[in-house]
């Protein structure tokens, strides 16, 4: 996995959403914020991001066709290459139980404070 | 790796305050939170579409400063040419912006240019900039149909219309999109907001009007079609369809409690009085002595027992001078305060804004007695004559439940004779006490007489009698026992050998 250079100042996020409007948005805001930002689908094209790039922060959404979020988190947390990386999961509803609860450093309801999300971001990235 | 946070809660996510929580904003503009049963819903995005002059400039402005009243910051985006200054020339002068004039609770940015320079990704960057400094949490963005024309497909559109929907949600901010587009409901983005508002204006003969209309409301009921509006200094005022919002409350109890009439003699005729909290219908061709019967009865208003007048044809030194020649101190209670007369005109009134304001005045003084003269007034003030009827069973319910007695009044064409009096008026329909006042000529002489015609749940006498009016008010004369066909206007003496009334 290639590293980024080691100069770059600015924070890459892996922002990982199949809803077309939020990934955008979303992208819109980190940028606006002062992050890099590269999108994907699901978990199957982040996982091929991530070969290419190592991020500071992986945001990915929970339900996604293709690779949800909890396969996307299994498959990062058992490859020894991405260790590190924090991890926010977000949803619009997760289920009472979710497995994948303790791999990551956060989840999010999603329609939350920007605040919030934003704040977790910086927090997130700031302790990686 | 050690979690960063603790998880030791027991519900999956780390927020628990879920703020799409269905709290409603209430608009600050009179009627509109009614129409939508109670506000806008935070987060949505919402089309407000009307012609030129129909009102979604000030509307919107009204929202915004609303919400500054409630501590919160708007941030007011135009995409046409016009400038600020043009915009807030015409708004200064509105009362809702007088407190606001030097706050920056709301911000006006153009972004005419951005859009022509940077196309609708332009747009949407400069609208998340501004909105996260601003710290807004309503966006208004003028003038969708310039979006409209400058896209190059239809898609672009609706993707940009998705993405201020997906920055609403994930920001907390509350959208509108004012257009004056006469673009269809098929449209994408009517099918992509969460709310639709139109506002017009229609003729009804010379007379114009203006309407709002909820055409789509998502998670939230709304009372459905056309609503009168009005636009003023005061903003922008709807007065949703009365019929639509009344009518439905529990019937009250009935009291045994009767409200004497403050005609002498009539009380016995009933009965013992007016029931309680019902609406008494006096019908008569011109001069018979209904404004009058109608001002005895007001007059027994007290400080316990306030009342109403409503009127469309006497203005108050009328009313004073008509009452005053009846030994009648109407003016005494007018300069106490415990009878109030609003009076209109009923030339270009709105039917639900007097409606509105007619319970709005017995609201504000806890109104016992209410005497409407005219009610012909509503009917000249209506643009649809053919939801008479269920105007008139929304306000008696309405008034019924505030525990008002009514006495309202309607003329009847024919000085003699017609048909009128039998077929008269979709009021009769909900008055639940009718009396007749008729005039009857016997020997070339003009008398009044009253008859009661209907009494709901009460018996009452079914006789007619002589009714005076003079320097000592209004009484009850001789019952009419050797005249006929009064009720019909063909008055007659039954007989020469049966001796005579009058």
């Amino acid at each position: 996995m290639p590293e980024r250079d080691a100069g770059a100042q600015t924070p890459l996020v892996l922002l990982v959403e199949d809803e077309r409007a939020l990934r955008k948005v979303m992208e819109l805001v980190l940028q606006g914020e002062g992050y890099d930002a590269m999108t994907a689908n699901n978990g199957r094209e982040a996982l091929a991001l991530l070969e290419q790039a190592r991020p500071d922060l992986i945001i990915s959404d929970y339900v996604m066709p293709e690779m949800d979020g909890g396969e996307l988190v299994r498959r990062v947390r058992a490859d020894d290459r991405l260790a590190g990386i924090p991890i926010l999961l977000m949803s619009s509803g997760f289920p009472t139980h979710l497995p994948e609860r303790d791999m990551v450093e956060k989840c999010l309801e999603k329609g939350g404070s920007l605040d919030v999300l934003l704040d977790t971001v910086a927090s997130l990235i700031e302790q990686h | 790796m050690q979690p960063l946070l603790d998880k030791t809660r027991t519900a999956v996510t780390d927020e628990y305050n879920d703020q799409r929580d269905l709290t409603r904003l209430p608009t600050g503009v009179p009627g509109l939170d009614t129409v939508l049963c109670g506000g806008l819903l935070p987060r949505g995005v919402y089309i407000v579409q009307g012609g030129p002059g129909e009102g979604k400039t000030i509307l919107a402005n009204q929202f915004c400063y609303s919400r500054a009243a409630h501590g919160e910051r708007s941030l007011y985006v135009t995409l046409l040419a016009e400038t600020h200054h043009r915009l807030l020339r015409h708004l200064k002068h509105m009362d809702f912006m007088v407190d606001h004039q030097r706050s920056e609770a709301v911000s006006y940015e153009s972004a005419f240019d951005t859009l022509r320079n940077q196309g609708l990704e332009g747009v949407l960057r400069f609208l998340m900039r501004n909105a996260k400094n601003r710290k807004a949490s309503v966006i208004v963005i003028d003038g969708l149909f310039a979006l409209e024309e400058t896209t190059e497909s239809e898609r672009t559109f609706r993707e940009f219309i998705n993405d201020v929907a997906a920055f609403a949600d994930m920001s907390g901010c509350t959208v509108l999109l004012l257009t004056n587009s006469d673009r269809n409901g098929g449209s994408p983005e009517f099918t992509m907001v969460d709310g639709w508002i139109e506002l017009g204006s229609d003729e009804e003969g010379s007379r114009s009007y203006r309407y709002l209309k909820v055409r789509k409301f998502r998670g939230s009921g709304f009372v459905s079609g056309r609503h009168v509006a009005d636009i003023s200094n005061k903003g922008f005022h709807v007065y949703p369809r009365l019929e639509a919002i009344h009518g439905q409350e529990p019937a009250v109890a009935m009291r045994e409690v009767r409200v004497t009439t403050g005609v002498t003699g009539l009380d016995e005729l009933l009965e013992g009085g007016l029931p309680y909290s019902s609406s008494t219908a006096i019908i008569g061709p011109s001069g018979v002595g209904k404004t009058t019967t109608g001002l005895g009865f007001i007059c027994e208003s007290t400080p316990e027992e306030p009342g109403l007048i409503f009127g469309f044809y006497e203005d108050e030194g009328r009313l004073r001078r008509r009452a005053e020649s009846l030994g009648l101190d109407l003016g005494a209670l007018f300069d106490s305060g415990v009878v109030e007369l609003l009076h209109f005109p009923p030339t270009e009134s709105l039917i639900d804004k007097l409606a509105e304001q007619l319970l709005d005045a017995i609201d504000r003084r806890g109104v016992q007695r209410l005497f409407l003269d005219g009610v012909d007034g509503f009917m000249q003030s209506t643009v649809s004559p053919q939801r008479l009827g269920r105007f008139f069973t929304a306000l008696t319910s309405a008034l019924r439940t505030r525990g008002v007695t009514t006495l309202f009044t309607s003329a009847i064409p024919e000085i003699i004779g017609g048909q009128s009096a039998i077929t008269t008026a979709s009021v009769s329909a909900v008055a639940e006490n009718i009396i007749l006042l008729r005039y009857a000529e016997l020997d070339s002489t003009l008398h009044r007489t009253i008859g009661v015609i209907k009494m709901r749940e009460s018996g009452f006498s079914p006789h007619l009698h002589e009714l005076y009016l003079g320097r000592s008010g209004v009484a009850i004369g001789e019952q009419m026992r050797h005249t006929e066909g009064v009720v019909l206007g063909r008055a007659r003496r039954r007989s020469s050998t049966d001796g005579q009334d009058a």
